[in-house]
């Protein structure tokens, strides 16, 4: 039977890669033995200490007659000023936006990213929209940051009126006039309770065609302003914020004269609850505004009241760090239990930890802990792409000194546009609102990510990396496996320490055999003698190449074996 | 061992003209209006592009005879002659004096395609603002720009928008495009799409292809455990043989073709084009084989010194380019698959008319093309060079023809583009009257823009759009997918998420007055994004 009680022994090495894997995007040979050495409790602990941001917004790199860099999006303590002149609106942002995104993530050392981009999954936007503006999708991220650890329940408020998902879903076309259900539909739909089966016209177990019809009218009226910084003073989009409560981050506001103040009355499946007419006649605009933001939270009370709700987001969270089969031993033993304490009071964090702690997640909840779980799931590629860079220390180029290389050459050129978009994870531009199909797509959820469009794309990835011209910084193989490996002469010790640290299980003898004998000394033409001395060349000399000809080979075939697909 | 990088096409966007996409060309209500061309003929029809890489010397390969003098007076050394042994070959002395020219006499190959009927040539071909550099000439020539601010910065390569346009490559089992002779991915095939439209064979060994590219990947592990892991390990396994068919298809096609008993020259060129016609035979539906003949660029000893002006580099690179492509041509012919080819040149751009004393030219700017095929209306399109008035260049108000008109022509005439095709392509501008007369009566496909186009399912309204429009869009299915506005660049510039239901949609009001003026298409995409429906519109 399938159990959420935690599981408190010592991690050890297999277990400790499991949890980094799943729970981070960093992974490295320190950080494994370090994890190894913590209880499971430990190491959540450990997980859960948010480190600094090392850039808290993408910065501009030097470019025209730009002198200095200076910040991207908004003005900043150390950077100075937003650089108005260059820029500023300029499509490449978006990117920026990303690449930014993905360098902190590969260096945070908490769940923090991989939590964040969790929600991302969960409340889609395209960070396309508002094109030219994407100070807007950087506040979108900064909700996700903000709240992922955090209280969900203030999320889908905060959510509900963030002006890049206004736009995404058109909340800022639903007015009293013209009522635009397209948030309405999504918000029950996909982001908070979940579509159940049909059983009548227009009744999908947990709501129906009324409530998507009544929710539109609830979510009326909510407008923005979404232009970056002073260049338009009228549209800035820090005109409105949440507060220093929320973060200060810039959101949409009420639209008194587009919200529908009517009675709206729900179904049975919310227990026909109603939000009353209010009078307007006589109120203040404050009084409006605050009874807009009022019914909002009162109808997303409602939705969360119901247990459907948290069960939905659990299973979520689920196929997003466990598995993606859920049994109805997994049902009843793992998603109601875990529901419970997410439904307690929204809290995102006891809800992960719960689960990441529990012995279902290492897979001993049962007499077999070799058969399930442990390299259960395909890696997505942005897992592929940050486990990549994290295993080999992989040289980046710095985001201030090397600006342009760092955000167009390396994150936008490569990592997006090379690898990760054709491998179908442009990784905040989901094809449609339900998020990637991997998230959704019964009965192949992470299945989707390997398949005959996206395997050249990830199998690319070895070459990438390689070509210095392309992510313009130099890497070594021959550094990667001089700082992980204990006696690098030797070609059976060389390999199966590469494999310990990438694959997320053993290997048998023949295997073994296969990656030193065919690969390494390629099929014979290579003596284990000769692999030494070149080795000694290299450490005499200092001369790579040798030896660097030889592991480049073995990088690729590591990099698309079958066994690091897995997650 | 090379491991090579292989591209399985997977599904792409389909356009909202399937004309020759073979299984959705029912779609057209009467397409016996393809002027009685069944559409599996049109189907089984390619384009060979030949690039002439350096900047052919135009005025050297095809010479004014009313104009000898001036040419003589512009090229005391490079000059031909225009009589006795070795002198150029009149192409067509039938024609009026003031139209007739001569051809390098290394072009025999050409004066035989001529005089059976198989050859166009089209005089004075440019495009605004030529470039004399070869990168950004050949740059703006595969990616169908041209030297103005306008058109100068196109992103994507027009053989790839015009693939994308014009076809559904998912149900293609060969590449769309294949490129030989250059190991460098060509611009033209350059795609802003997520998956890429063309393969390169280039220095591969096309019967063994299959074999070299299935060794991407490593073998299955003998010892799989019992686990979800390992039966990850053999869905991925299993995944990657499967995909392999694209390449498997590629050794197929040229294993089941032939060539003739006709003997090819021993050229790199010829090399090429024996593949192609192999690959064609063998029953490879490939839209566009991109080959390449090198060395052009002849600054130096373009010809030979005292007097033998017939021989040297350039005569050897004609001799190559024109044996080659009678070679091919006899080959197609013998194969039985004549008329399914039209092979063209190009080149980035003509040599300067006068010559600079090192018995060569420097870059200049225009040249003739060629037009090569059974189906080819023959003959001379434009008229000659009026060389009176040259010091350096020609000048660029003789241009009489923008190379697009031909590409344009070529895609539309003889591979039955429709305008929405080639308003994908991006070359609108060179539709109706713009189009040349090059291919012949019984084989061109007459405009389909007379052609009662299936019912759209999809509608705009109004259209050209002012400031906001009406969306109507007739569903089969219920499904989630986005409204997706790009630019004529193929950048998305409007994304919205949809909920799309069976049956009618109204969508009311779509605002797009902050868009610059200009032409977009919108499209309907699945979840997957895969493109359901397309149209084209125009922002006032």
């Amino acid at each position: 039977m399938a159990s959420l009680s935690p599981f408190t022994g010592l991690l050890g090495k297999r277990l400790a890669k499991h949890l980094l894997r799943r729970a981070t995007y960093n992974i490295s040979k320190n950080r494994i033995e370090e994890f190894s050495g913590y209880t499971s409790i430990q190491a959540i602990a450990k997980l859960s200490v948010i480190p600094d941001k090392n850039l808290v917004q993408p910065i501009h790199y030097l470019v025209g007659d730009l002198t200095q860099v200076a910040p991207w999006i908004d003005d900043d303590d150390i950077y100075g000023s937003v650089n108005l002149a260059h820029g500023t609106g300029n499509s490449k942002l978006r990117y920026y936006v990303v690449s930014w995104w993905l360098d902190e993530a590969r260096r945070d050392t908490s769940y923090r990213s991989k939590m964040a981009y969790f929600l991302h999954t969960d409340f889609t936007v395209a960070s396309v929209n508002l094109n030219g503006q994407f100070g807007a999708f950087y506040d979108y991220l900064q909700l996700l940051e903000r709240y992922c650890l955090g209280d969900w329940k203030e999320l889908v408020f905060q959510m509900t009126k963030n002006p890049q998902m206004l736009n995404y879903l058109n909340n800022h076309k639903n007015t009293v006039k013209n009522p635009n259900e397209n948030y309405a539909r999504e918000f029950l739909e996909l982001f908070t309770i979940g579509k159940g089966v049909q059983v009548g016209d227009g009744d999908y177990t947990n709501y129906t065609e009324n409530d998507v019809e009544e929710a539109a009218r609830v979510l009326t009226g909510w407008k923005y302003y979404y232009i970056n910084s002073a260049k338009d003073p009228e549209k800035d989009r820090h005109r409105v914020t949440n507060g220093a409560e929320f973060g200060n981050i810039p959101c949409g506001y009420p639209s008194i004269n587009n919200h529908d103040f009517g009675r709206k009355q729900f179904s049975h499946r919310f227990d026909n609850y109603i939000i009353e007419k209010w009078d307007t006649s006589g109120k203040t605009n404050a009084e409006k505004v605050a009874r807009i933001e009022a019914e909002l939270k009162e109808f997303i009370e409602m939705v969360l009241g119901k247990d459907e709700t948290a069960k939905f987001i659990c299973r979520k969270l689920y196929r997003y760090y466990v598995s993606r089969e859920i049994t109805s031993d997994i049902e009843n033993n793992i998603i109601v239990p875990l529901a419970a304490t997410f439904r307690t009071n929204y809290n995102l964090q006891a809800t992960i930890d719960q689960l990441l702690l529990s012995q279902h997640f290492y897979d001993l909840d049962d007499s077999d802990s070799t058969d399930e779980i442990i390299g259960g799931l395909l890696k997505s590629p942005l897992d592929l792409v940050m486990q990549t860079l994290t295993l080999t220390d992989y040289p980046v180029p710095d985001p201030v000194s090397k600006g342009k290389h760092h955000y167009q050459n390396f994150y936008t050129y490569q990592i997006i546009q090379n690898v990760l978009g054709p491998a179908s994870q442009n990784p905040f531009y989901p094809p449609s609102v339900a998020g990637f199909p991997s998230n959704y797509e019964n009965p192949d959820y992470d299945k989707f990510w390997f398949n005959s469009a996206t395997i050249i794309s990830r199998y690319n990835l070895a070459d990438v990396l390689l070509n210095a011209n392309k992510t313009k910084v130099t890497f070594y193989v021959t550094t990667f496996v001089e700082n992980n490996v204990s006696d690098p002469f030797n070609p059976t010790t060389l390999v199966s320490e590469l494999v310990e640290l990438m694959f997320p299980e053993a290997i048998d003898a023949d295997r073994l055999n296969y990656f030193v004998s065919d690969i390494l000394l390629e099929g014979g033409e290579t003596t284990p003698e000769m692999w030494s001395d070149e080795w000694n060349v290299y450490k005499n000399s200092g001369n790579n190449s040798g030896v660097e000809s030889v592991l480049k080979p073995l990088f690729r075939a590591l990099l698309w074996s079958q066994e690091f697909q897995n997650n | 061992m090379e491991r090579r990088k292989f591209l399985r096409l997977s599904a792409l966007s389909s356009a909202s003209a399937l004309l020759l996409n073979g299984r959705k060309v029912s779609a057209f209500s009467k397409t016996e209006l393809f002027n009685q061309i069944p559409a599996s003929i049109i189907e089984g029809r390619s384009l060979v592009m030949i690039q002439l890489l350096g900047g052919n010397d135009g005025l050297n390969t095809l010479i004014p005879l009313n104009q000898y003098d001036d040419y003589a007076s512009l090229r005391p050394t490079l000059k031909l002659k225009n009589t006795g042994l070795n002198a150029a070959i009149n192409l067509d002395g039938t024609l009026p004096l003031e139209g007739q020219m001569l051809l390098h006499p290394s072009l025999t190959g050409f004066k035989t395609l001529y005089d059976a009927g198989k050859l166009n040539v089209i005089n004075s071909v440019g495009y605004p603002s030529i470039t004399r550099s070869h990168f950004t000439g050949r740059a703006l020539l595969l990616k169908g720009g041209d030297g103005t601010a306008e058109n100068a910065n196109k992103t994507s390569g027009w053989m790839a928008r015009f693939l994308n346009s014009g076809y559904n490559y998912s149900d293609y089992s060969d590449p769309l495009g294949i490129q030989l002779g250059s190991k460098k991915p060509s611009l033209g095939f350059h795609s802003e799409h997520e998956h890429k439209v063309d393969v390169n064979l280039t220095g591969q060994d096309v019967s063994g292809y299959y074999s070299i590219i299935s060794n991407i990947g490593n073998p299955k592990p003998t010892n799989i455990s019992d686990s979800e892991f390992g039966e990850n390990i053999e869905f991925i396994t299993q995944t990657e043989a499967t995909t392999n068919s694209y390449s498997q298809r590629i050794s197929e096609v040229f294993d089941n073709g032939s060539n003739s008993a006709v003997v090819y020259p021993d050229y790199d060129l010829a090399d090429q084009l024996k593949t192609v016609a192999k690959m064609i035979k063998g029953g490879s539906k490939t839209k566009i084989f991109l080959v390449t003949a090198k060395g052009f660029d002849t600054h130096a000893d373009q010809v030979a010194p005292n007097g033998n002006s017939h021989l040297g580099k350039h005569a050897d690179l004609l001799t190559e380019l024109g044996d080659s492509v009678v070679a091919f041509q006899d080959d197609l012919e013998a194969l039985g698959i004549g008329e399914k080819v039209v092979s063209a040149t190009f080149t980035e751009f003509g040599r300067k008319p006068l010559e600079n004393g090192n018995y060569g030219s420097d870059h200049g700017n225009l040249g003739p093309m060629f037009v090569i095929g059974s189906t080819v209306k023959p003959g001379v399109t434009g008229t000659n060079l009026d060389l009176s008035s040259i010091v350096k260049h020609f000048d660029e108000g003789q241009m009489q023809h923008d190379y697009r008109q031909v590409f344009t022509t070529l895609i539309t005439d003889f591979m039955g583009a429709s305008s929405d095709v080639v308003l994908g392509t991006e070359f609108s501008d060179f539709e109706g009257d713009q189009k040349l007369d090059l291919i012949g009566e019984n084989h061109k496909i007459l405009s389909t823009d007379t052609i009662a186009v299936k019912k759209q399912s999809l509608t705009i309204y109004p259209n050209p759009v002012e400031e906001v429009f009406v969306l109507k869009f007739e569903s089969k299915i219920t499904f989630r997918g986005q409204i997706i506005i790009y630019n004529m660049l193929g950048a998305v510039v409007f994304n919205s998420p949809q909920y799309f239901k069976y049956g009618i949609n109204l969508l009311s009001t779509i605002d797009i007055s902050s868009f610059k003026e200009g032409h977009y298409i919108l499209a309907i995409k699945d979840g997957l994004n895969i493109t359901i429906e397309k149209q084209r519109l125009l922002k006032k």
